[in-house]
């Protein structure tokens, strides 16, 4: 008997033990849900370390809650901002200032300046605890803004409730678009960084508070800064010769009369040519399908050498798109964005550990590496009407 | 309907083969392709993967062979015929040291992952305990209870990994699995070195086998539950490089459980994939935890027989626990593991080796 009931003091004790704490616990309604982070340059100071500024958009739960209550015209989101030295300090200490605890297990982007990611290595330094810290997720996504990154997420926009979900969500609806270069995990940046290869990265520009995504920012890989932007036509350029794209409008004249082209699919493949190391050839050969999309002519397109020849012209502007981000590449940015150097290292692989330390940098074999681009587009539908028009 | 046949206590060929995988999973699953990415290229790691692979079925099939010479023989029991008495007592004593360091590195091993990921602010030392007073209960039980508890949880685990493998490939990238066969003989020796750390825990055939009902269906069943975690294992490897890239592997600390982080199930429905990996993580370790601590003890009872089973575990789980707390950083932790990988791989060949001259030499039969 008093055995059990030793047993049972002993039980009971232990049950108390763990009752007492719920260390981690935590109510939703303590949190506060980081969705947006942008980092600017605060201070530029030379001979010192760079002084940046975050800023972290808040979403208010009360404003975002379902619209029968009435009055929507509560603010759903506020933006937070602190200078200093390192991310990790100024999210504390942002937190620090909040009366709930900020939680980044739901940050969606990431946006640097342009002026910080001018400096060499800066985007390493300053992504390193999105990537360590663990509440991170991988699926954030990075880009880069044309002026001040907090601008992005004080952006006027009537469709989303925030200005991150609006950006994170048009970025979804445009991936594999011609127009606008994939959206980029954090996870993926953290590739591009350790390796040596030069990379994209999307870039946000605002005009009159419009949100423009058609353009792109070069990062050098050797010392991962920011050399230069592709405008809209390189960044087709870049997308038709790189990407696997299902979307964008390719425009071009056809005896003299408006057409567009509808892409419908994109397939790029590169091989290449190392027999000499120094002066690589490189293969890009594009397949598009398409439909005809707008025509301000008046032939009848039901009509296979026509279709033919449309196609042609098409491919032919693809190419004439895809030269133009080569020639930049190579003569102004000086950037292997094209890939192929990557490629090389996957196929030629003692080839590329010879020579990876000139590639982008010293001997700048890049630079001398002759492209040959093929493009194949096909027309496969015309839409449901022949003429618009009688001759 | 079948008939209901456990009352026994005897050990099952089925038991028998999950065991084994069972046991190694838990230190493997989560660190393997990194540590298979730091010393070769590309994905170049599987070869590793396969040739440690064999090595452990071929060690496991010899194992449970020679168990079941000696049928209804413990391991104290027929090494002291092989050997002799003393050396068998010494054999077995190092044995349930080595399962001692184990059940204490896996227990810390949870503790280490539940901090960083799941419960930052609870102690350490709490988690743990918890942990390890729900072993404790299982391994109190019966032997042949735990075993089949094994097969219960085993293909819940098996099914998990695979629908995490499954979410995954959406995200595998063909370019990552370029360059192949580049890394040098040097290095895929270093890769095999680190690809045996992750299947360490074989040395419980020995005493496990003896139990069984058949044991001469044991060495086949065996090298097959061997070769599904190679195959998880290469699974699992394959799928991470394919995701991440080859550089970015080799520079995480827990690669398996960024990929469970990374599965997004489009429609933002199910975002938090990570917390039932962990859920199963936490069933492989205590798989592992509670049949090393078991086959301690069952070591320490063929050897002091005048002790009941119940009495050696509650005299030992408190050191467990005590040396669970010792590695209290991520190196120090990683340190200790790969010791006791070492320990344990090395250790268990040695055993073979010298029992196998020893019945050449005596003509034991």
């Amino acid at each position: 008997m008093a055995k059990r009931l030793v047993s049972c003091l002993m039980v009971y004790g232990l049950v108390i033990f763990f009752m007492t704490g719920c260390w981690d616990e935590m109510n939703i309604e303590e949190r506060n849900f980081v969705v947006g982070s942008a980092l600017d340059v605060a201070d530029k100071k030379e001979r010192q370390d760079m002084t940046i500024s975050l800023t972290d958009q808040f979403v208010i739960p009360g404003g975002i809650g379902p619209p029968e209550g009435g009055e929507s015209a509560d603010k759903t989101y506020t933006n937070e901002t602190a200078k200093g030295k390192n991310p990790q300090v100024l999210s504390h200490y942002i937190a620090s200032g909040t009366s709930r605890k900020p939680s980044y297990q739901h940050l969606k982007i990431l946006v640097f300046s342009e002026e910080l990611a001018k400096q060499p290595n800066m985007i390493p330094k300053l992504s390193d605890m999105f990537m360590r810290d663990v509440d991170m997720r991988r699926g954030v996504k990075v880009f880069i803004a044309e002026d001040k990154a907090k601008d992005i997420l004080e952006m006027e926009q009537d469709t989303e409730q925030t200005p991150t979900r609006f950006v994170n969500m048009l970025f979804e609806k445009n991936d594999g678009s011609i127009e606008t270069i994939n959206s980029l995990r954090i996870g993926i940046l953290q590739e591009f960084l350790l390796r040596e290869n030069s990379y994209v990265l999307p870039r946000l520009t605002l005009e009159n508070e419009e949100l423009n995504t058609n353009s792109a920012a070069v990062f050098h890989g050797p010392d991962n800064k920011l050399v230069g932007s592709l405008n809209a036509r390189e960044t087709k350029g870049y997308n038709l010769a790189t990407q696997t794209t299902k979307e964008g409008m390719v425009e071009m004249n056809v005896d003299d009369e408006r057409m567009v082209y509808k892409i419908a699919d994109t397939r790029s493949k590169m091989t290449l040519n190392v027999d000499d190391p120094h002066h690589v050839e490189a293969y890009i050969d594009v397949k598009a399908e398409g439909f005809l999309g707008e025509m301000f002519g008046s032939e009848s397109v039901i009509n296979a050498n026509y279709l033919k020849k449309i196609g042609n012209k098409a491919a032919d502007k693809m190419e004439k798109l895809i030269k133009e981000t080569i020639k930049k590449s190579q003569e102004e940015l000086h950037a292997d964005i094209l890939g192929v150097g990557g490629e090389m290292k996957r196929k030629h692989y003692n080839v590329w550990k010879k020579l990876h330390n000139d590639w982008e940098g010293g001997e700048n074999y890049f630079d001398n590496v002759t492209f040959h681009v093929k493009v194949d587009a096909k027309m496969i539908d015309v839409g449901s009407t022949d003429r618009t028009k009688q001759n | 309907m079948r008939k209901f046949d456990y009352t026994d206590e005897a050990i099952g060929s089925r038991e028998i083969m999950i065991a084994g995988p069972a046991m190694i999973m838990g230190v493997g699953i989560l660190s393997l392709p990194n540590l298979l990415t730091k010393e070769t290229i590309g994905v170049d790691g599987w070869i590793p993967i396969v040739v440690g692979g064999i090595l452990f079925i071929c060690l496991s099939w010899s194992i449970t062979k020679m168990v079941s010479l000696f049928p209804g023989k413990s391991f104290t029991e027929f090494t002291s015929i092989i050997a002799g008495k003393p050396i068998a007592i010494i054999v077995t004593l190092i044995y349930a040291f080595i399962m001692f360091l184990f059940a204490s590195y896996t227990v810390s091993n949870l503790g280490n992952v539940a901090e960083k990921y799941i419960l930052y602010e609870t102690p350490f030392q709490v988690t743990t305990l918890a942990f390890f007073l729900v072993v404790i209960y299982a391994v109190a039980g019966s032997r042949v209870g735990l075993l089949r508890l094994n097969v219960m949880f085993f293909p819940i685990i098996v099914f998990i990994v695979l629908v995490v493998m499954g979410f995954s490939l959406q995200f595998v990238k063909t370019d990552h699995l370029q360059p192949m066969f580049q890394t040098d003989l040097k290095n895929y020796a270093q890769g095999v070195k680190s690809a045996l750390l992750s299947f360490v825990g074989i040395g419980i055939l020995w005493f496990y086998t003896p139990y069984m009902r058949h044991s001469d269906r044991a060495p086949g069943r065996v090298a097959f539950g061997i070769g599904l975690v190679t195959i998880l294992y290469l699974l699992v490897f394959i799928v991470t490089v394919g995701v991440f890239g080859h550089d970015v592997t080799a520079n995480m600390v827990y690669p398996s459980v960024e990929l469970a982080k990374a599965i997004e199930i489009p429609g933002e429905f199910f975002e938090r994939f990570e917390s039932l990996f962990f859920v199963i993580w936490t069933m492989v370790l205590f798989n592992s935890a509670s049949m090393a601590l078991d086959v301690m003890t069952l070591a320490l009872t063929t050897i002091f027989t005048k002790f009941r089973k119940q009495t050696v575990l509650y005299i030992v789980a408190p050191l467990v626990y005590v040396m669970a707390m010792v590695p209290n950083d991520i190196v120090m932790h990683r340190i200790y593991g790969t010791f006791i990988g070492n320990l344990a791989f090395i250790y268990t060949v040695f055993v073979l080796v010298l029992l196998f001259v020893l019945m050449k030499i005596r003509g034991v039969r």
